[in-house]
This record gives structure tokens, sequence and C-alpha cells, in this order.
């Protein structure tokens, strides 16, 4: 029982603290991929008649669903 | 004849009873009566059982030929607070047929203060008086860790219950025992850890109660002058039930509050943030690019929550959406993606689905200012691995001054589990058998 306690005790309380220090640190939250930014105006944008099409270079495609999975 | 001794409240002592000289029907030995409430005596010669409530003695058997071993004998003398008891009768009590579950008991008595018991079991000793004081509710019925209170308002935890048998009876007893009786018991402790106990025993259609203590071996061998008592006993470790029961409930208590904090914390964290858009875009915006209207994030290091709904809702379906945060309506930020599938069917014949119509995104915004989205989005039915093409239009919602919900709810679905746990583990202890 001893045992038990300690490790149920310190799951719970530790949890909870680190879920708050996770939360009120944002942690889960991506920070911005260019803080110094891609201007929409550049010519490559433009002319590559998109920018997701400029900025990703492949088609996305999609790779699963649940008729994928022999259901 | 005088006054006084009718005088109205003035009461005498009642005359001490005496001792009374019996002859042992069986064998003719000479035996004393030293407890006026006796009513069996078992001759110390013969070992004859003789029922004694009568003025014509009866033999009612005779005992067990072997002797069992016990560390007092009939006539020790057992000094408390200054009174002398005397040991008038042995008794050993054995548990599920198991003689190493041997409980040993001495009826110790006093003229002046009348008699208690002395119990032994694996080397730890108790004193119990017998009391008055009834259970409110069925003590037998009750399991280790239950709570059960007394008619004096007291409240005990559940030690144990069980029936052991009579094994042994030597010297003399206020009731008629024979070897072979079958007692139920209850056992309990002070709930809030005196260390006083409280027990019920049933033998037949009678009921007692006691109330007593443990007490050490120290006072035993001083009471009794025996330093050698129970010198080849190995003592075993007694569980503490009030106290481990204690901490069960405060281990529960504990799951509770976090359970709530968590989830209550959850709940505010997750109503935390401002909307500052909400717009609806059609599968035409989708395919090609387009911008959401703009939008504000008030704080330098807000988190902006990007809440994407497919419209309509996806059956058997995937969208892939792309976004690009702008800021200043030129400079591309930040670039993310989300997936958003749904499916469904039958299988063995039981339903199934998977996915959702709605997912988010959280991105943490440097600086606060005015920003808008630029959007891009394909989708597809079934099992079609590629499109360049929406089919399905979406709701975009934006929070600003948001924060991540999820790791309290993690904890919340955690402490579940650990609550669960705890109960099970509580309900264990409870099943099993007091050591």
């Amino acid at each position: 029982m001893g045992c038990i306690r300690v490790f149920l005790l310190v799951f719970l309380v530790g949890g909870s603290i680190l879920a708050a220090v996770a939360t009120f640190a944002g942690a889960g939250a991506s920070t911005v991929a260019h803080p110094d930014g891609i201007s929409l105006r550049d010519e490559s944008v433009r002319r590559s008649g998109g920018f997701f099409l400029m900025y990703m270079h492949t088609p996305r495609y999609h790779t699963g669903g649940g008729l994928r999975m022999g259901k | 004849m005088s006054n006084e001794r009718y005088e109205l409240g003035a009461g005498r002592p009642r005359p001490p009873y005496q001792p009374k000289n019996i002859k042992c029907t069986a064998c003719g030995a000479g035996l004393t009566i030293k407890d006026e409430h006796t009513e069996l005596v078992v001759c110390d010669y013969c070992g004859s059982h003789l029922d004694v409530t009568r003025e014509e003695k009866k033999v009612l058997g005779k005992g067990p030929a072997e002797r069992w071993d016990f560390p007092l004998n009939i006539g020790d003398s057992f000094v408390l607070k200054g009174a002398r008891y005397e040991v008038l009768a042995r008794l050993a009590f054995i548990e599920d047929g198991d003689y190493d579950e041997l409980s040993r008991e001495y009826m110790l008595y006093n003229p002046r203060h009348g008699s208690m018991w002395l119990g032994e079991y694996k080397g730890h000793y108790s004193i119990t008086t017998p009391t008055h004081v009834a259970p409110k509710s069925d003590p037998f019925d009750k399991r280790r860790g239950d709570v059960i209170e007394t008619h004096d308002g007291k409240e005990w935890t559940t030690e144990g219950t069980g029936e052991y048998q009579l094994a042994y009876v030597d010297g003399a007893l206020p009731w008629i025992a024979q070897v072979g009786d079958r007692i139920h018991y209850a056992e309990f402790v002070d709930k809030k850890g005196s260390g006083q106990q409280y027990e019920v025993q049933r033998i037949r259609d009678e009921i007692e109660y006691g109330s007593g203590r443990s007490i050490s071996l120290d006072l035993v061998k001083r009471a009794t002058g025996k330093d050698d008592i129970d010198a080849d006993i190995k003592t075993e470790k007694v569980t503490d039930v009030a106290g481990t029961r204690k901490q069960f409930v405060r281990l529960i208590w504990v799951a509770v509050i976090v359970l709530v904090l968590n989830g209550v914390l959850g709940t505010a964290m997750k109503m935390k943030g401002d909307e500052v858009l909400r717009q609806k875009f059609t599968s035409g915006e989708l395919t090609g690019e387009a911008f959401t209207d703009t939008f504000n994030v008030s704080k330098d290091g807000n988190i902006i929550k990007i809440t994407v709904t497919s419209e309509p809702r996806l059956s058997n379906a995937w969208m892939a959406f792309n976004f690009a945060i702008v800021q200043s309506d030129e400079e591309v930020v930040h670039v993310g993606d989300q997936n958003i599938s749904y499916y469904h069917g039958k299988s063995g014949g039981e339903s199934w689905s998977e996915g959702s119509n709605t997912s988010s995104s959280y991105v943490k915004i440097p600086k606060a200012g005015s920003y808008k989205l630029l959007l891009h989005a394909v989708s597809a039915t079934g099992n079609t691995s590629t499109s360049s093409r929406a089919l399905h239009g979406c709701y975009v919602r934006i929070k600003d001054g948001v924060l991540v919900s999820k790791y309290f709810f993690a904890m919340f679905i955690f402490s579940i589990f650990a609550l669960f746990f705890v109960f099970i583990i509580y309900s264990i202890w409870k099943g099993q058998a007091d050591d």
C-alpha cells in the first residue's frame, strides 16, 4: 500500500503541476515558422500561380482513412 | 435496629462473595468457585467439565486429553493498575481448523472489579472488558475497512469478522462452554486511531460486547511477573486497519480533488480567449487561394486557435487544409496544415466511425497586430488518394488569447483511471482476510 500510495500521490499531484506548467508556458502551440516573414509580393510567389503551390512544391495527398483500414 | 440502616440514600456495600468449595462429581477432587457467576468448572485433576449452575453438580463430559500450552496458568496473578486479577479460565480458539491461527484467552477475575479478558494472538496481547454498548447495525456483515457506529456515538473501523472454534478450555467460566463451540466474532478499532478496540462475539444465541485495547508484551510480563512469556513466539506485524483505511480514504479524496481541479481548469482554459474571426468559405474559394478577413491579436505572445469545420459535413471523405498566417497584408509568418477526415460504415454487424469534421491548430504569435489567413484546401471521397480541388467548403474560427487545455483534460482522464485503480485495490484489501 505504501509504494502504491506514494506513486499515486506523485502521479496525481506531480501530473497536475506539470499540466499547469505546460498549459501556462504555452506548450502544444506552434511557434511561427517564419518570424522574418515571406513576402507575398515576391516574383516567385506570383509567377507560380499560388503561394501554397510554391511553398509546398508537391500536391497534397491523403494517407489514411477508415476505408483504407480494411473495415 | 439503627436508624442508619434505613436511612434513604445511604447505601450499604454489598457483602463480598465468598469463594465456594465444591467436589468434582467425577473424581471427588476439591475445587473452589471464586466467581459467583461461574457456570462451568473444569476439574484440575480429571479434566471433567462440571455444570455448577445447580446445587447438584452435573458432569458434562471430559475435555481433550491433550493439554494445550499456555504461558499463564490457572491461578496466576495479573496486576493491572494496582489491582490483582487472577487467571480463572483459559481458552484456546482456532480459526478455519488451522492450528496456526490460534488465539488464547484468559479470564481474569478480581472480586472488586469483576472479570476481564486477556487475549493473545501471535504474540500480540489485548485486554478486553465487557460492555453493554451495542452497535447500531449488524456487526457480522461488515468487511474489513467498513465503519460502524455504536450507541455511544463512537465510530469504529472493522478489522475483521469470522468464526473460530473453541479447541480447549479449563478453569471456571460464567457460561457452559463446550469444546467445538463455534463463536462468530467481529473486531473493530477506533476510527480516530486512538487504539481502542471493540468486539462483538456471538456464541449460540448470546451476543456479548467488549471494549479494550492492545497491550505490550512488556506490560504483560510486568503484570504477571513472568519474564519468559512468549520467548519462543515470533510476533507478526499486525495490520493497522484504521490507519490503512484512512490512507485509502485520503488517497480517494486526493484523486477526486485532482479530478475535479483538472476538469474545472481544463474547461476554464478551453473557454478562455475571444473569438476574433468566424467566416465561411466555399469549395471554390478553397480550391483557389482565399484570404480571410483581418483579425487582431491583442498581445505579444498570445496563442491563437484556428478551428476548421468542414461544410457540408464529411462522409467517407477527407480534406487537406492549408493555411498561412499573413501579417500586414503581405508577410507570411507561419504556414500550417490540418487533415480532416470522417469515415463510417458497418463491419461484422456493428457500426463504426472514425475521424472528425473539425480540426484545430494552436499558434503562438510573437507580435500583437492585425493578421489574416491565406487558405487553400483540397478534398476527396472514399479511397481517392490525391485531389487538386476541394469538394467541401468550411467554417474557419479564430480565437485570440487561448491556452492549450489538453494537458488538464489528460490529467482529468488519468485521474479517473487513478480513482478506479484506488477503488479496485481498496476493494481487494477489504476482501482480504485479516492477517
